[in-house]
């Protein structure tokens, strides 16, 4: 029990933790009024711990979880991918036009909307396998391609989502919790079996931090790049998919204007997945996508006007990573004292 | 002459020569004038405001670096000067307090990428959400607490937005000198040989006794004022501080720059390339526009404008190996023949 103690504290993501739950605290006293006279029951179940605030939260956390997790392997692996947002409103807006078409069923409309969201992932993978352009400036430039494509195939219009069973799907919930939530969050816990436990996961981890010695292992980094990035665009179009049944529309607008695939790479790099490769996981990450979110949400129920919200974004962003910073400082010098010690 | 044929300044130059003919012809089929003034105003209008822009973010990425914030500084710069003028502070002290203003956001950007290690996407991300946020909460505090875009009146900062010399706007000559400046700095001098280094390798600047923090902080500094001027620029002509100003160029001077041949990793490129892809990057928007193309599509059309670009280096590549390819298989079928 000490040991995972230990363990746990000298994870990466483990101050994140602890700023989450003090802000949880913080926020669940003071908007259920408790400091007002309020019984201390009314903590669990007013303002913050209520549970429309949590549902909606939930809903929001979706997409960016989604996203997180795609990205996280991409981080690892020593890529990265700017069009992820794009992606998910392209591939939402085909899912909801093909829905519509009288020849459709939901089954069918799944399957397509996972043929184009490899297509997506395949085009990706031919610019920074075969072109060999940066993975960063090339997908920003397929980023601004298909948020052009978006506003074509919808003409600038939402396009509703009428069909049963996947508003249903969209409004399921058990308790507070919606079930696109509980499958963002399998999908999290699958991925992150695979990256610790399978070959595959590991050889991502070795090609992000040193590619030269990863090719003279014997692993294919085109291989690996290709299921990766088909992976990641299948995640976020799902995520845009899941985005658009809860909304029972597709918008092509307002996914690419919240910006969800910023949030998950600040979130992905809060919670330790190196920028340049080869270190992280999923667990820190998922911390950050809830400390991000659940700060957002204390700022609103704090009633902050919305310019510092903004601010305030930043400013944790940039305070996450001076911690993170002295955290590592830290650690370099513990390990520096055992080797001195030794 | 082999070697001006075989750089990829020439190569450039091409494309925006072809650019330039496929919208004239196309735009005379539909009985438009694409070399009329007011498209010319338009796209010298858009290439001032973008260019500088392009400068700042050319010469982070010469260094290895790239600063997403910097379309926000340039807003927030806007912002200080158009709240200045309307209170009727002097125009040349205006331009003061945006410089020093957006230059310590930029030490901020330096400072965090330089001293404190961070990626710089990332902590630029975070400054680009704190200036957003402080360019509103600015516009507050000078207009009792409302945010609201701002009209001004000032000879002097009005000068630079209105004035034309021989019909041409004075930002162009302006912007042509920095680019001039910029470009001697960077091929000539001892800073831009150490930027260059300190960019490409960035072990060997270590060795060779280059202070490379200094080097990228001042890049920072100089990479936000050039934004801070490029929000003068276009809150000048019209005489207004927008607050969502150059909200749109997030990524501009970035593609700009790539378009024109400086290398993401840093290290190699210079200010011609750069200049000629700003102007292939406003051309194409511009004569799409001209030429009537849904707007929907001209997004997507620049987008594959952008990889094309960059698929040049790739395309070359390809073409010399296979030409290489095929000059060895014919010594080795002569080879065959003789012996």
């Amino acid at each position: 029990m000490r040991r995972f103690l230990k363990q746990m504290v000298r994870q990466k993501a483990f101050p994140l933790l602890i700023i989450l739950i003090v802000m949880m605290i913080f926020t669940m006293v003071y908007s259920s009024g408790v400091l007002k006279g309020a019984p201390v029951s009314a903590m669990f179940t007013k303002g913050f711990m209520s549970r429309t605030n949590w549902v909606t939260n939930f809903y929001n956390l979706v997409i960016q979880i989604m996203m997180m997790v795609g990205l996280s392997c991409i981080l690892i692996s020593g890529n990265f991918d700017m069009s992820i947002s794009s992606q998910a409103t392209l591939g939402s807006l085909i899912f909801a036009i093909v829905l519509k078409q009288t020849w459709s069923s939901w089954w069918s409309t799944i399957l397509i909307t996972l043929a184009v969201a490899l297509v997506f992932g395949l085009i990706n993978t031919f610019l920074v396998n075969e072109v060999k352009l940066p993975a960063f400036i090339a997908t920003i430039g397929i980023s601004s391609v298909y948020t052009g494509l978006c506003n074509v195939v919808s003409k600038g219009d939402n396009v509703q989502i009428s069909d049963e069973a996947i508003v249903a799907f969209g409004q399921k919930t058990f308790g507070p919790v919606p079930l696109m939530f509980i499958i963002a969050i399998v999908i999290l816990i699958i991925v992150e079996y695979i990256l610790f436990k399978t070959k595959f996961g590991r050889s991502l981890y070795m090609s992000g931090s040193n590619p030269a010695a990863a090719r003279l292992c014997g692993l294919n980094p085109m291989k690996m790049r290709t299921i990766l990035f088909c992976v990641n665009s299948t995640l976020a179009v799902f995520g845009g998919v899941f985005w658009s049944c809860q909304t029972k529309m597709a918008s092509p607008t307002s996914i690419i204007s919240s910006a969800p695939n910023m949030t998950a790479t600040s979130a992905a790099v809060l919670g330790g997945v190196s920028f340049f490769g080869g270190t992280g996981e999923l667990i820190g990450p998922l911390i950050a996508v809830f400390l991000i979110n659940i700060f957002e949400n204390m700022l609103n129920i704090l009633h902050v006007s919305e310019y510092y919200v903004i601010i305030l974004q930043g400013v944790l962003l940039i305070v996450s990573l001076i911690i993170d910073y002295f955290g590592v400082k830290k650690r370099e010098a513990a390990n520096i004292a055992a080797a001195m010690a030794k | 002459m082999k070697k001006i044929l075989k750089s990829k300044n020439f190569t450039l130059i091409l494309i925006l020569i072809v650019l330039i003919a496929v919208f004239s012809f196309w735009s005379s089929q539909l009985g438009k004038n694409f070399f009329a003034t007011s498209t010319i105003k338009n796209v010298l209008q858009a290439i001032i405001v973008t260019g500088f822009l392009t400068i700042g973010a050319g010469c982070l990425l010469i260094s290895g670096n790239m600063d997403i914030a910097m379309s926000t500084i340039g807003c927030l710069g806007l912002t200080v000067i158009g709240n200045a003028c309307a209170k009727a502070i002097p125009g040349p002290i205006a331009l003061l307090m945006m410089i020093v203003i957006c230059g310590l956001f930029g030490l901020l950007d330096g400072w965090l990428v330089s001293v404190m290690k961070f990626p710089s996407f990332i902590a630029t991300m975070g400054v680009s959400f704190i200036v957003k946020g402080l360019t509103y909460v600015y516009s507050q505090w000078w207009n009792n607490g409302v945010a609201t875009n701002v009209n001004f009146k000032d000879a002097f900062i009005q000068w630079f937005g209105k004035t034309n010399l021989f019909g041409i706007p004075i930002g162009a000559y302006i912007l042509i000198l920095f680019f001039v400046i910029y470009g001697i700095m960077i091929s000539k001098t001892r800073f831009g040989m150490k930027m260059l280094l300190v960019g490409g390798n960035p072990q060997a600047a270590r060795l060779a006794g280059i202070n490379a923090t200094k080097v990228v902080i001042t890049l920072f500094v100089n990479g936000s004022i050039l934004a801070g001027i490029s929000g003068l620029f276009q809150g000048a002509r019209l005489g207004m501080a927008g607050l969502t100003a150059l909200s749109t160029n997030q990524f501009t001077g970035l593609t700009a720059a790539m378009i024109g041949g400086i290398s993401f990793g840093g290290g190699i490129g210079g200010m011609g390339g750069a200049l000629i892809g700003l102007l292939i990057l406003n051309t194409f928007q511009i004569g799409m526009s001209v030429v009537g193309v849904n707007p929907y599509w001209v997004t997507t059309f620049s987008g594959i404008l952008l990889l094309g670009a960059l698929s040049i280096d790739f395309l070359k590549l390809r073409f010399a190996s296979t030409k290489l390819a095929r000059k060895r298989r014919k010594e080795v079928k002569e080879a065959g023949k003789n012996a």
